[in-house]
């Protein structure tokens, strides 16, 4: 019955575990791979899910990602302050409520997740030691031994099922991150199973989201405390916040993953950009986020501090509602791409501080397709375009923008409006507050042309196709060719496989050109060069590791 | 004298009962804080699970008297995204804000009564129009460039003082006298006009005429006189600047009420909106009433029954 036989790659995850594991040494794992048979009739219910995702050509039981260890533990001699300026402050420090990156800076040095990833960008283990998929629907994850929270209270599986189980809340704002999750098992104190209601390939770069918290303590202060009074089993734990200033942390001296170097971390809120970059001048600040471009050359001349520049996340696009008007013809929609000369506004609004992108997948997400090629500038085309499609004249249309949300977005938006004219398109430009915005974003009520801004801090393509998905509320283009595959990639457990698939519904999106595919901001950050430390390209602020020269 | 007290607190209380219907409204009318508070990926069902949970589902005349009932036991309610009660929230920028204000107000008023009388007794010299240049140009320069200059000069250049943050007195320096010379130029104009009504009275020649000396007549006489508008336009400016001053305190990274008002109407935090609101038009109200009440004490011609 060669049909019902399905490889398994059972991976048993043996870390060298226990604070004697930690020190200096590095944290080695032994994938053991082994082939079994097994018949329809021992597999039952699980044997049941195997073939419907055998039918969708999947490879069952694959490991998902590669468990890298992480680095030595930095030596154990703790000292010094280091302070970090960012535009704007975490509204909470509790993991569920807090979910903007600024926030999740300060929140993961306080709270680890079951896994994180290191500089290059592979899943490394932190609460979690390792993982199996039992089934496409059943994880299980082994827990790290021998760790306490900040508090004393124990980590083990209970803690897990909490976080999970809260997160799962209708009105968590973390809800998104484990939705589609139906049961969390605790099977024994260092394992829990985790079962998804369908294939649920994001469960683990989402969990890298979600800091895991003592449930003892959460249960016994209540949320509103929590939000002022963090408790993780992080690498820092929280000292105080003085709100709307600074969060102060300070190294965890028993966390399981070793010291960290530096003793102390203060994050500073300085929310107007010059200001940021004058505070970082001075010195106060040793490293700031969100450098703006226009600053950078500011500080060509001072040896003491240099800007680090990522490939960033971020991505600006230009939306188009393909249900009304001349927007339904592709014709016009490739018009329209081929009409904006987007290498231009890079270099010249962004300070060429961005990337140009073909689709709306930037370079760092997992499915990103290197072979397309962005819509290149040829506005001859665009007319071409426009008249095949039986608009030689052109036409009249609104065109939306937030004001002040993403780097430079009014100056985009007029020059994208520019563009068009050019080729006989007159929008009419309108500009809005963000929160007037989000609210006519969520309500469907923007368009036919809205330029946004889409990150996914799970790196995954799938959250950036979710705008030209059909059935959601943030999608204003539905191919039904499209559609199946986006839904077969999103029930796809290995990575390879599904990005192909990515790679598939680029190909078509790039033709449909649903979208104006603009570009991917560039992260910019000041560093001053008293330390060791690179910024992410994940937008990660993560300084356990780093060190003072 | 205490009826008239009484009756000004009453009315302070509708006063305030309006400001609050406004701002209840006006928040509303503006959208929803849950879209804010939850990122793209969340699902429709999250959204309104959310909103049933703030009751933001109820109609608006219900919310409102839910509002208002909790206010009068002194509940303000949670902050939407902040999770924390929305009058500590307030309370807690509280000494920032007076700190910054009442800095800012006494470099303002030792700067500009000064220089006003000053112009107003040597008018037409250099003195005068060197203090009306200082006003215009102190009131026509936006803050947030004086303060980015200053910045760059006195924290980045010099480094004599912190470029932002809250601190000790060094760190007040800046923020204080950016805020000061906005508030300053007002005053100085001001003090100077209403020097000049009074510097031509008869009562001041009498008083020169019987021999008293030039500092007496300017001080006791004079400027008693000139008093009423400048200590008015003083109360207001106490009233606004305890409302937070946004524009230094985002420059300065001063974590004063204007910010945290300002931010919460950004993000619909309807409950922080609320509790900033009122206390703001509290401090207002108080802050007239007081003035009225100095009348009293500075001009005895003035009852109130």
């Amino acid at each position: 019955m060669p049909r019902e036989i399905v490889q398994e790659r059972d991976v048993a995850l043996l870390a060298a575990r226990g604070p004697e594991g930690h020190h200096g040494g590095m944290i080695r794992y032994v994938f053991n791979t082994s082939r079994h048979t097994r018949s329809r009739e021992n597999g039952g219910g699980a044997m049941r899910l195997a073939r419907i995702s055998m039918l969708s050509g999947l490879l069952l039981f694959a490991m998902v990602g590669t468990l890298v260890a992480p680095g030595p533990a930095p030596s154990q001699a703790a000292g010094g302050t280091v302070t970090v300026a960012q535009g704007a402050e975490p509204a909470t420090l509790d993991p569920f409520q807090e979910i903007s990156r600024t926030g999740y800076n300060v929140t993961l040095h306080i709270y680890d997740p079951l896994f994180m990833r290191n500089d290059a960008g592979k899943i490394i283990p932190m609460l979690a030691t390792g993982y199996k998929i039992i089934n496409p629907t059943t994880w299980e994850f082994i827990l790290r031994t021998g760790v306490k929270f900040h508090n004393g209270e124990p980590f083990d599986a209970a803690a897990v099922k909490f976080t999970l189980d809260r997160a799962l809340l209708k009105d968590s704002p973390s809800n998104y991150l484990v939705d589609g999750v139906k049961d969390v098992r605790i099977v024994d104190p260092r394992t829990v199973q985790v079962t998804t209601a369908d294939p649920m390939p994001l469960l683990l770069p989402n969990l890298m989201l979600l800091g895991i918290a003592p449930s003892h303590y959460y249960q016994a202060q209540g949320a509103s405390y929590v939000a002022t009074h963090p408790v993780g089993t992080g690498p820092y734990r929280f000292q105080s916040w003085v709100k709307d200033d600074r969060v102060t942390l300070v190294a965890n001296h028993d966390y399981w993953g070793g010291v960290p170097s530096i003793e102390s971390l203060v994050f500073r809120l300085i929310p107007d950009p010059a200001a940021r970059v004058a505070a970082f001048r001075s010195g106060e600040a040793d490293i700031i986020t969100d450098f703006a471009p226009d600053l950078v050359s500011s500080i060509a001349n001072d040896p003491r501090i240099k800007a680090d520049v990522t490939t960033g996340t971020r991505s600006i696009n230009i939306m188009l509602d393909t249900g009304t008007g001349p927007l339904r013809d592709k014709l016009v929609r490739q018009a329209l791409n081929y009409a904006v000369d987007k290498d231009a506004i890079v270099k010249n609004i962004l300070g060429g501080f961005g990337t140009v992108e073909s689709t709306l997948v930037p370079a760092a997400y997992l499915g990103f397709s290197p072979l397309l090629r962005p819509y290149a500038y040829d506005p001859a085309k665009a007319r071409a375009l426009l008249a095949q499609a039986g608009y030689p004249n052109g036409f009249d249309i609104v065109f939306q923008s937030p004001r002040g949300r993403y780097l430079a977005d009014a100056q985009v938006s007029q020059a994208v409006v520019g563009y068009l004219k050019a080729v006989g398109v007159n929008a009419d430009l309108k500009y809005y507050e963000w929160g007037n915005f989000v609210n006519m974003y969520f309500k469907h009520q923007l368009g036919p042309i809205f330029l946004i801004g889409s990150g996914s801090a799970a790196l995954d393509a799938a959250d950036a196709l979710e705008n030209v998905s059909c059935d959601v509320w943030d999608s204003w283009y539905c191919n039904q060719g499209i559609q199946a595959i986006y839904v077969k990639a999103k029930a796809t457990l290995d990575p390879d496989r599904r990005a192909a698939l990515y790679r598939e519904i680029q190909s078509l999106v790039y033709d449909e050109a649903p979208i104006i595919f603009m570009y991917t901001q560039k992260g910019i950050y000041g560093v001053n060069t008293r330390l060791n430390w690179t910024p992410r390209s994940d937008e990660t602020l993560w300084l356990a590791k780093a060190t003072l020269k | 004298m205490q009826r008239y007290v009484a009756r000004r607190l009453v009315q302070a209380v509708f006063v305030l009962v309006g400001i609050s219907v406004v701002a209840f409204a006006l928040t509303h009318v503006i959208g929803d804080p849950v879209v804010l508070l939850l990122p793209f990926q969340a699902s429709q069902a999250q959204v309104i699970a959310m909103q049933h949970m703030l009751g933001l589902d109820q109609p608006l005349p219900v919310q409102y008297l839910r509002f208002a009932r909790a206010v009068l036991h002194g509940d303000f309610g949670i902050s939407v995204r902040q999770n924390t009660p929305a009058l500590s929230l307030v309370l807690d920028r509280v000494p920032a804000t007076a700190e910054l204000a009442s800095a800012a107000l006494v470099i303002a008023v030792g700067v500009a009564v000064p220089l006003g009388i000053a112009a107003a007794l040597r008018r037409r010299t250099i003195i005068d129009r060197g203090a009306l240049l200082f006003s215009l140009v102190g009131q026509s320069m936006p803050t947030f460039w004086l303060g980015l200059q200053a910045i760059l000069v006195f924290g980045v250049v010099l480094r004599w003082f912190p470029t932002g943050g809250i601190g000790g007195l060094r760190h007040l320096v800046l923020p204080a006298v950016v805020l000061g010379v906005f508030s300053a130029a007002g005053i100085l104009r001001l003090t100077r006009s209403a020097m000049l009504d009074i510097i031509s009275e008869d009562y001041l020649r009498t008083a020169r005429a019987k021999g008293l000396r030039e500092v007496a007549v300017v001080g006791r006489h004079a400027l008693r006189n000139a008093s009423l508008p400048i200590v008015t336009w003083i109360g207001l400016e106490l009233g606004t600047l305890m409302g937070g001053a946004v524009v230094t305190e985002t420059v300065f990274a001063w974590p004063g009420m204007g910010r945290l008002a300002v931010q919460a109407i950004f993000a619909r935090d309807i409950p922080v909106v609320q509790a900033a609101v009122l206390f703001a038009a509290t401090i207002f109200v108080l802050a007239t009433l007081l003035t009225d009440l100095l009348y009293v004490w500075l001009d005895p011609r003035i009852h109130y029954s």
